[in-house]
């Protein structure tokens, strides 16, 4: 079921709350359970199965896990629930990759292969639910979180509706709990989680898909066709689709869980003021990058560091490279996690080698003006960050370094090489505006904030008024969220 | 503490209180805001775009329609070809310049109703198909579609320099793909070179999209129709969003200086491709035995015009060019129509006017008519 829907928003949405808060405590755990059977099903019912087998893998799997003594023993029960759950991700999502990969090295190399013509569909949320299960698993193994025995919280835990399919990918230690106590009703949560839902719903149907038809406009061009400028234009345009896009979906998603009392983590913090690539993904799906660094790249950085951790110049160079080896790989994978595609992995070793030089640069900062730092470094990253996103967008590999190359091209900078619908510029421009603005602003709209009802009402009144306009405006389906893809 | 922790919670719980009053009003205000909008500002928005002065006609004469706009009616115009009991029939392409009259009185008729008659009485048959912003790349597909459906002898075919710059067709435009025999022909023809980087994926896109049908796509259409029972707007949301979109570029244009005769110049490796366009389409009509005649449509000559001078005049060489290596026939019609016989755009929500290139009086279409039913017995229709 999509968020941006007159079903969910209108129908499904407010039955489950009514239905949620006017139940017994036991009662509200199978109505998230089966409100969440339910929204998934709105895709396909036939995957539900899928979702609940690989839910309770890692339930059976943790519990022996945490009723086992020997480390070997648990480590080897991990060790079954890493692969299962991989070998469905991988299944589901890159064997018709990889087996295109493999066929093109061949062709490549000269071997003729009959090309299997694989039907598989991605289940909406894979990539999304496996990883929550994984850290699960994890968590429970080091002994960070219990095991849970109780089967309906824990399936409540893995299949959520507010945000299986596109995140906050949660870890158990956030929800569990909250489901285990379900806190009575306040005003607040529905007040809270409406204004949430109607800020997402801003962002999605307003912004995001509004800028989607200049993108998609502006990609279906031939590289050739594009000048410096105009790769620029697309890059920003892009990138505040995918930000309005995902970000508008995670307050749909943290608007909802919090109509049931649920507070889940945010998961975006005005990414584009941030002064360097690691501040970046502090700001940008922070679920995710928290995610992939207690997961991925801490173990894989204690595992290719363990024997280096002293000694000669040489060790520390050593060192060095093992820490970038980790970096590098982490990101390919993040890359890939992203979609079965090359074009994704360059975007994650594009990032990698920023955080490198980033680590490389820094170390030159020393004496230079605070002021002067982060001026430059947020312009810097903001033309950084957002030149990333056209490996993200481009069709293919070759799309996407052309479009790259265009950006040194000097004389694509003159205003006489534009070739995008005029409106692409001034809605880029404008977008990067608003958001400088929304920035420089926050401070003084907690200041407002924490004014009394009184100052508020008349301002909030026609703020709300302003929100549902538009809501109900532009609300439809025009496009799902593009999350919803990986 | 305890008591400041109750201040606190207190505090918070009329907080929600005002947030819940101030979030109900302000939903109220919304659909008083939205149907005070549905109300006065509302606009057809098909006819938005030629203003308040000027309209469409569809014309019937006879029973028999003279006009038809896409895929979604045509079946109208090829039962009038079919009921003519000509063997042969003449097919006029062309954008809202046939259909619109500016200024329309009693008695008027469009340039395609004047010309039908006036071969009718020949013995012969005219169907025109005239999409408001069609361009070269639709007239192909509907050429290719057609020429076999209605056995099209002649094809009258208006270029202007604005389409050259176009790069869309419409989907009631590919839906003439929709029908196999339809789409196998124009896949064989030598159209489909130009067109099918603009058509193919929509193609697929519906394919694939009939085989993945979720319960949300059953259901949600049936729900919105429900929710539209109960408020009739929420089903014009479509239109009172293309209103907003409407105003806001109006706004846009007024902010920005940007007016009728504001120079909109064509890209260059754009020009080039639908040049290649114009070119397949008058390939094919050689190949399939069809005559063509192409025209530069009036253009209103007493002021100044949008089109960049060097540009224009480049145009018209370059489409005479390709015409006469085809062995087709090129008419020059930009002075045809007088200034007076010219309309103005008067905006549907705001009420400013501006300067129409496009659309003309019921004078200037008898002008059109004429000119083009002469240069028709020249060729023996």
């Amino acid at each position: 079921m999509l968020f941006n829907s007159s079903t969910y928003l209108l129908a499904f949405l407010p039955t489950v709350v009514l239905l949620y808060w006017y139940s017994s405590s036991r009662t509200k755990l199978w109505i998230i359970f089966l409100a969440s059977v339910i929204f998934y099903g709105f895709w396909r019912f036939d995957f539900v199965p899928l979702v609940l087998a690989s839910a309770l893998l890692d339930y059976v799997l943790s519990l022996k896990i945490a009723a086992s003594s020997s480390e070997r023993r648990k480590k080897q029960l991990l060790l079954v629930s890493l692969s299962i759950n991989l070998c469905v991700l991988i299944i589901f999502k890159y064997l018709i990759f990889f087996s295109e990969t493999f066929y093109g090295i061949g062709s490549f190399l000269g071997y003729e292969f009959t090309f299997v013509d694989l039907k598989i569909i991605l289940p909406l949320g894979i990539s999304f639910y496996i990883f929550q299960t994984i850290s699960y698993t994890f968590d429970v193994y080091r002994g960070e979180i219990e095991a849970e025995r109780d089967l309906l919280k824990y399936m409540c835990f893995v299949i959520f509706f507010a945000q299986m399919v596109a995140g906050p990918i949660l870890r158990a230690g956030v929800l569990l709990p909250q489901i285990e106590h379900r806190p009575r009703f306040e005003l607040s949560f529905l007040t809270g989680g409406v204004h949430r839902i109607l800020v997402g719903l801003f962002l999605k149907v307003v912004l995001a898909d509004t800028v989607a038809d200049y993108v998609d406009e502006g990609f279906l061009r031939s590289v050739d066709e594009l000048s410096a400028l105009d790769v620029w234009t697309l890059a920003f345009l892009f990138g505040f689709q995918i930000y309005f896009d995902f970000a508008g979906y995670s307050h749909i998603a943290i608007g909802s869980a919090q109509l049931l009392g649920i507070r889940l983590p945010e998961n975006f913090n005005f990414p584009y003021i941030s002064k360097s690539p690691r501040e970046f993904w502090q700001r940008w799906h922070i679920s995710l990058s928290t995610w992939i660094r207690d997961y991925l790249y801490i173990p894989l950085i204690w595992s290719v560091t363990k024997a280096n951790s002293e000694g000669s110049d040489v060790r520390r160079v050593n060192l060095a490279i093992r820490r970038a080896y980790a970096l590098f790989l982490t990101w390919l994978i993040m890359g890939l996690w992203h979609g079965a595609n090359w074009t994704f992995a360059v975007w994650g070793l594009y990032h990698a080698a920023l955080i490198q030089g980033y680590r490389v640069v820094s170390s030159y900062r020393i004496g230079l003006p605070r002021l002067f730092l982060a001026i430059a470094g947020g312009i810097v990253t903001l033309l950084l960050s957002m030149a990333g996103w056209i490996p993200f967008r481009a069709e293919n590999v070759s799309d996407a370094i052309r479009m790259w190359g265009r950006l040194f091209d000097v004389n694509g900078y003159s205003l006489s090489q534009l070739s995008l619908a005029p409106n692409s510029y001034l809605l880029a421009a404008a977008l990067l505006v608003g958001f400088l603005g929304v920035w420089t602003w926050q401070e003084k709209i907690q200041a407002f904030e924490s004014l009394n009802w009184k100052a508020r009402f008349i301002p909030r009144t026609v703020y709300f008024a302003t929100l549902f306009s538009l809501g109900i405006l532009f609300l439809q389906v025009k496009a799902q969220f593009i999350y919803f893809q990986f | 503490m305890a008591n400041n922790l109750e201040k606190e919670n207190l505090a918070e719980s009329k907080s929600a209180v005002f947030d819940l009053a101030a979030m109900l009003i302000g939903l109220l205000l919304a659909v008083l805001i939205l149907e005070y909008i549905r109300a006065t500002t509302l606009v057809k928005l098909e006819d938005a775009a030629l203003g308040t002065e000027t309209q469409m006609v569809y014309e019937s004469k006879n029973g028999v329609r003279v006009l038809c706009q896409d895929a979604l009616d045509v079946e109208y115009c090829i039962e009038g070809f079919n009921n003519s009991g000509a063997s042969r029939s003449v097919l006029w392409v062309g954008n809202s310049q046939l259909p619109a009259i500016n200024r329309y009185q009693k008695g008027d008729a469009t340039a395609p109703t004047i010309v039908f008659d006036s071969i009718s009485s020949r013995g012969a048959h005219l169907v025109a198909m005239a999409q408001p912003n069609g361009n070269l790349l639709e007239h192909g597909i509907v050429f290719a579609a057609l020429e076999e459906t209605i056995d099209v002898s002649l094809l009258i075919l208006p270029v202007f320099l604005d389409d050259m710059r176009e790069q869309t067709i419409r989907s009631e435009i590919s839906a003439f793909l929709d029908d196999k025999s339809t789409a196998n022909h124009v896949r064989e023809s030598l159209i489909w070179s130009e067109v099918s980087g603009f058509v193919e994926n929509e193609d697929i896109e519906r394919s694939t999209e009939s085989s993945e049908v979720s319960l949300q796509d059953i259901f949600e259409p049936k729900f919105n129709q429900f929710l539209g029972r109960g408020w009739s707007l929420w089903l014009e949301r479509d239109n009172l969003r293309g209103t907003i979109s409407l105003a806001v570029h109006t706004l846009r244009n007024l902010l920005l200086g940007i007016d009728a005769q504001s120079k909109r110049l064509v890209q260059q490796d754009v020009y080039e491709s639908r040049l290649g366009t114009l070119d397949a389409i008058l390939r094919q009509a050689v190949a399939n035995d069809v005559q063509v005649i192409v025209y530069i449509p009036p253009y209103r000559q007493d002021i100044e015009g949008p089109y960049d001078a060097q540009q224009y005049l480049q145009f018209k060489q370059d489409v005479e060019s390709l015409v006469s290596k085809h062995g087709n026939k090129y008419l020059n019609l930009e002075g045809l129509v007088p200034g007076p016989e010219w309309g103005m755009v008067v905006d549907v929500i705001f009420g400013t006017s501006d300067y129409d290139f496009m659309h003309f009086t019921g004078s200037g279409h008898r002008r059109l008519a004429e000119a083009l039913d002469r240069e028709l017995i020249e060729m023996g229709h």
